[in-house]
């Protein structure tokens, strides 16, 4: 087994907000050929996301790094959460952030709202994008669909719409963790989906 | 209490600003970060009187036969003579007060409280600015260093002539149940502390563990000295993780009750969390961490307070 990528060996840091995306995140590197020389921190969750990251940028951590790149949902509120992390991370590092850019550095910073910088929703929205819209996956799309219209039917609605059909088919297809990250990891997204585009160019640039 | 430090080419540190200080300062740092220097800047500001910073070197450092070569030429920032060390500070409810040492630029704006040095350090001349805070802030130095038992046992008298000795006792039974009393014996030339385990004959402190010897240290310097400052390089040394909790809770009630701030480095990440904890109960949370980092530049620190110190936890971020 390889050894996980520590902090102080790496010049590269993606921080991510739980433990599902880091595993998600580093399945996606991977598949871009850019694992090496990645840390890939995540903050347990989102809440206190800003104290964390006032908590965690040191001022070695900007003078050692090349690059520092930030992955948070959108959740309810995209241009929102953009602003604010845009700002934050401004105030942080003493570049001007935006979000969906990288900063000319020393160290670039990156941020990235997902699904796609502009809609709200996670990152599990753009995974369910992406593999629902693929024609091979038509049927047991139906299926899931099915499930969850039943379900709000009996009266239950996952509270995410987007983690509750990813979850719904992760729990057939990896039902040993039925989580977003787990389930790239067994291979279940394509990550070649058009989809996957905008995020996929901006870890290019990590 | 000091409320804010300030430390200006001092060893690593070209320009350092730590605010706010609480009761219990936990400095942390990679290996070479300064947390020693730190320390040794405070016993710099706090010391009295100055002429005793002749040991200054040997405090918390091993300098060796010439603590000129080893010690007092690196004082100033990047060992240029011409790097003014200047050390301020302020105190609850006082004005700013500091020391400096070296040659005074013409002009300065905080004047020498003296007419003349005070001291010389290593050929430099000190000088003290500002009103210093009544009463004595003279800390109290607990190194990694091994003590002197003859010391330990002539300082025990103190605890003892204060009526403190259960109050010390009680605090130790916490890492050693079987502890009923400790005593000062002297049974050669010198006198000694021996501590009653319920054996046959009692223990020389000596044979119990290093924790337990530098813990007796620190509690009876908390509970039985006049110091209002304790310095502690690598408080954890010597103590198993598990009584971390207990130590901290005995270090901050005996501090609240003798109104004394504590300055300890520590490696250990378990001695941050516990420190963390066991603040975490109290109604006034007092306790921030120093981080201290090596920079291209040279040295930086900050603050942290309750939280980021919980944002650090929860989000299993590296603090030390």
């Amino acid at each position: 087994m390889a050894e996980a990528p520590k902090l102080e060996t790496c010049d590269r840091v993606l921080i991510v907000e739980g433990y599902s995306d880091l595993l998600f995140y580093a399945e996606l590197l991977e598949a871009l050929g850019k694992h090496g020389g990645v840390f890939i921190k995540h903050f347990n969750g989102r809440p206190d996301l800003a104290t964390k990251l006032e908590t965690f940028l040191t001022p070695q951590l900007l003078t050692t790094k090349q690059a520092l790149g930030v992955i948070v949902d959108a959740d309810t509120n995209p241009q929102g959460t953009s602003v604010q992390l845009a700002q934050l991370l401004t105030r942080l590092t003493g570049q001007t952030v935006a979000a969906g850019m990288w900063t000319a550095g020393k160290p670039r910073i990156g941020l990235f709202v997902t699904p796609d910088g502009t809609s709200a929703g996670e990152v599990e929205t753009l995974a369910w994008r992406a593999w629902s819209s693929d024609p091979a996956n038509a049927q047991p799309r139906r299926c899931i669909d099915e499930f969850v219209a039943c379900m709000s039917k009996a009266g239950f609605t996952a509270r995410s719409s987007d983690k509750g059909v990813v979850s719904a088919l992760l729990a057939i297809r990896n039902d040993d963790d039925p989580r977003l990250g787990p389930g790239a990891r067994a291979k279940v997204f394509d990550f070649a989906r058009p989809e996957f585009s905008p995020l996929k160019q901006f870890l290019s640039a990590l | 209490m000091l409320t804010s430090l300030q430390i200006k080419n001092f060893r690593g540190f070209k320009t350092l600003a730590l605010e706010p200080l609480k009761r219990v300062n936990v400095v942390v740092g990679q290996n070479n970060t300064g947390k020693t220097g730190l320390l040794e800047a405070l016993a710099l500001l706090l010391w009295n009187p100055p002429q005793g910073l002749a040991n200054l070197p040997k405090f918390f450092r091993t300098v060796g036969s010439d603590p000129n070569e080893n010690f007092w030429k690196w004082m100033c920032h990047n060992k240029d003579p011409k790097n003014v060390v200047e050390i301020r500070a302020k105190v609850q409810g006082s004005q700013e007060f500091g020391v400096w040492l070296g040659t005074r630029p013409s002009g300065e704006s905080f004047p020498p409280s003296t007419s003349g040095p005070v001291a010389a350090l290593g050929n430099m001349p000190m000088f003290i600015m500002g009103q210093v805070p009544s009463g004595s802030l003279k800390p109290s130095i607990f190194s990694t260093h091994p003590t002197n038992p003859q010391q330990d046992a002539v300082d025990y008298n103190r605890v003892v002539l204060r009526r403190k000795k259960k109050e010390v006792e009680s605090l130790l039974r916490k890492i050693e149940p079987k502890l009923e009393a400790i005593e000062t014996l002297q049974t050669g030339n010198q006198p000694l502390l021996y501590a009653d385990i319920g054996l046959s004959e009692m223990l020389p402190v000596t044979q119990m563990g290093q924790g337990f010897n530098r813990l007796l240290d620190i509690y009876s310097e908390l509970v039985a000295a006049e110091t209002k400052v304790l310095l502690i390089d690598e408080v954890e040394n010597g103590v198993h993780h598990s009584v971390l909790p207990t130590i901290w809770r005995g270090l901050l009630h005996a501090a609240k009750d003798a109104d004394v701030q504590i300055f300890a480095t520590t490696h250990s990440l378990e001695c941050i969390r516990s420190a963390h904890e066991v603040f975490s109960e109290e109604p006034e949370y007092d306790l921030s961490v120093i981080q201290l980092f090596r920079v291209p530049e040279g040295i930086e620190g900050r603050v942290l307070d309750r939280k980021h110190i919980e944002a650090a936890m929860a989000g299993e971020i590296e603090l030390r």
